[in-house]
């Protein structure tokens, strides 16, 4: 299992991986936007799914997400938001452009990895 | 505003920083008010600010000792404290402010007092302290737990 | 105050208290929508007002226990207080150990109700394992021990069997010696010995449902998790488990800050060391 996790927080980004070296997977990173598509073009074979923040500099989650979701190559990795961003019509609009979850900054770690494992092959995007 | 808004906003910011310490890093910590000195006097070697964008744009700060910083973020990582590097106790220190405003964010949004974030940073150093113009409208708060001793600070630029 | 109840906002509350028994506090209600989002992702649905009406007019029970799971989140530590496992070092085993060699009973059957990934039924065999071995009891084994956790998600259970954990879970509650004695780690990895996670029976249950599968207990711990239910499902489930303590000593346990309010016709309080534990009276008036 391959989890990409998109946070221009070196701190989020080391408790994702905690979380992922407990479920036996291996952790990708990217510091934000544009580095995760850079990213992904080389691996998106071999990435199960995609951690994603907000807000971030270059490029934001929102805007990576639609391009996540445009391309039939990345399109099925499956996408959870883990954000600060709260707002209840922001988190509408993620699950719209095919976010499969959606987890708010604070979290237990217990609740990030109950979140990835039921995150981890949903994949598909359901609305067009 | 008043500055009987102020108080109520820098409760916000105070319970949402207990709520991410609660949850990310396990700890229960108190809540007390300043007095006059810690407004600006107080020293500290490791400070986290943003701006916020609102009706009235507002800076808030969380400064504390680098043993502070090094503790919150290894409860919050699961990395012992001596394995972080420095540039982890300022990414966490800003990424502390970033939660504890998103939160507040949201639970403010459909008020007057919705406001937008920016960018978090930290600066760090020996002997750091805020200087202040007279008249500003401030809050501050002390969250402390043993040892620890965060400030937290608002006020409206 | 904020404006954080919009008109399918207070629906989808309604619903969560009503159908689910969850109570929600006002403050935390506006998690509601991130936490719910998996659901709405899953079902296809672009708004909470959809989802409210497919929870409502399909009244399916697989949703119904998705929403709980959704909305409570069991933070849970290893000896979360401490009390209940010295408790059961310094009065309930020793009692235990005395009935078994007496023969008057043949084993110990221990509940933990709300388990969450598994730390206080991993808690309680580490607890009776070391009391054993530091007695130097050889006669009274882990075999004398029936300990059974429950919790209503799936994927807490997954996570709770795998009996490995991060070293931020680690670090909350977990003594050195502990950890030490029963775990190995593999980087940033805790691997829980076998010998303690195999004692464990997990398994999915809704604290909504009957308890008449479960059989008899000695001990039930529900500790911080009655916390998220409303006053009526609280009633309902803490009579269901005063009905599956064994008569006369049964014990419950609650989290050592929540409140239990007119239990005296059906369990005794009692003390020690700072911590209280619930004895199962004999006859409910």
């Amino acid at each position: 299992m391959k989890v990409l996790s998109v946070d221009d927080s070196a701190m989020i980004r080391k408790i994702i991986r905690g979380a992922v070296e407990v479920l036996d997977g291996d952790l990708l990173e990217a510091s934000d936007g544009i580095e995760a598509l850079e990213l992904l073009e080389e691996e998106y074979r071999s990435i199960d799914l995609i951690l994603l923040d907000w807000n971030m500099p270059r490029l934001d989650g929102m805007e990576v997400l639609k391009k996540l979701k445009a391309d039939s190559r990345f399109r099925a990795i499956p996408v959870m938001m883990v954000t600060t961003e709260s707002e209840r019509s922001n988190i509408v609009k993620a699950i719209q452009h095919g976010a499969v979850h959606y987890l708010v900054k604070p979290f237990t770690i217990q609740e990030l990895v109950k979140r990835i494992m039921e995150s981890l092959g949903k994949g598909g995007y359901k609305n067009d | 505003m008043t500055s009987m808004d102020i108080e109520k906003i820098a409760d916000y910011f105070t319970d949402s920083l207990r709520q991410v310490l609660r949850t990310m890093a396990g700890f229960e910590v108190s809540n007390t008010s300043c007095d006059q000195l810690d407004f600006s006097d107080k020293e500290s070697n490791i400070i986290g600010i943003m701006v916020l964008h609102g009706k009235k744009d507002a800076v808030i700060s969380l400064s504390m000792e680098y043993s502070t910083a090094a503790m919150v973020i290894a409860y919050m990582t699961g990395i012992l404290p001596e394995e972080l590097s420095e540039s982890d106790l300022f990414d966490g220190v800003a990424e502390l402010v970033n939660i504890m405003a998103g939160e507040v964010k949201a639970r403010l949004s459909n008020t007057p007092y919705h406001f937008l974030l920016t960018s978090p940073f930290s600066i760090g150093g020996t002997s750091l302290k805020v200087a202040r113009k007279k008249n500003l409208t401030e809050a501050c708060r002390h969250l402390k737990a043993g040892e620890m001793d965060i400030t937290f600070r608002i006020a409206y630029i | 105050m904020p404006n954080i109840t919009s008109k399918e906002f207070e629906l989808m509350r309604d619903y969560i208290e009503k159908e689910c028994g969850i109570d929600l506090g006002r403050d935390k209600a506006y998690l509601i929508e991130s936490r719910l989002s998996g659901i709405l992702a899953e079902s296809g649905l672009s708004s909470f007002q959809e989802l409210y009406k497919k929870l409502r007019d399909e009244k399916d029970i697989k949703m119904n226990e998705k929403v709980i799971d959704a909305i409570t989140t069991n933070e849970t530590l290893w000896f979360r207080d401490k009390t209940p496992w010295i408790i059961l070092e310094d009065v309930l085993l020793p009692q235990y150990i005395e009935e078994i060699r007496q023969k008057k009973r043949s084993r110990v059957r221990i509940w933990s109700a709300g388990c969450s990934t598994g730390q206080e039924p991993y808690s309680t065999v580490m607890s009776i394992d070391s009391y054993l071995k530091k007695h130097n009891i050889k006669d009274i084994s882990l075999d004398h021990f029936e300990i059974w956790a429950t919790d209503i998600s799936h994927s807490v259970l997954d996570i709770a069997r795998a009996g490995k954990y991060d070293s931020i879970s680690i670090m909350r509650g977990l003594e050195d010696e502990f950890r030490d004695k029963y775990f190995t780690n593999e980087g940033r990895k805790w691997i829980l010995s076998r010998e303690i996670k195999d004692r464990v029976k997990f398994r999915q249950f809704n604290l909504q449902n009957s308890f008449i599968t479960l059989g008899k207990f000695d001990i039930v711990f529900c500790r911080y998790v009655l916390i998220y239910f409303s006053a009526q499902l609280k009633r309902e489930v803490t009579k269901k488990i005063h009905g599956v303590l064994n008569r006369p000593d049964g014990v419950l346990f609650l989290g050592n800050s929540e409140f239990f309010t007119n239990y005296e016709d059906s369990f005794v309080k009692r003390q020690h060391k700072g911590g209280v534990y619930y004895m199962v009276k004999e006859f409910e008036v």
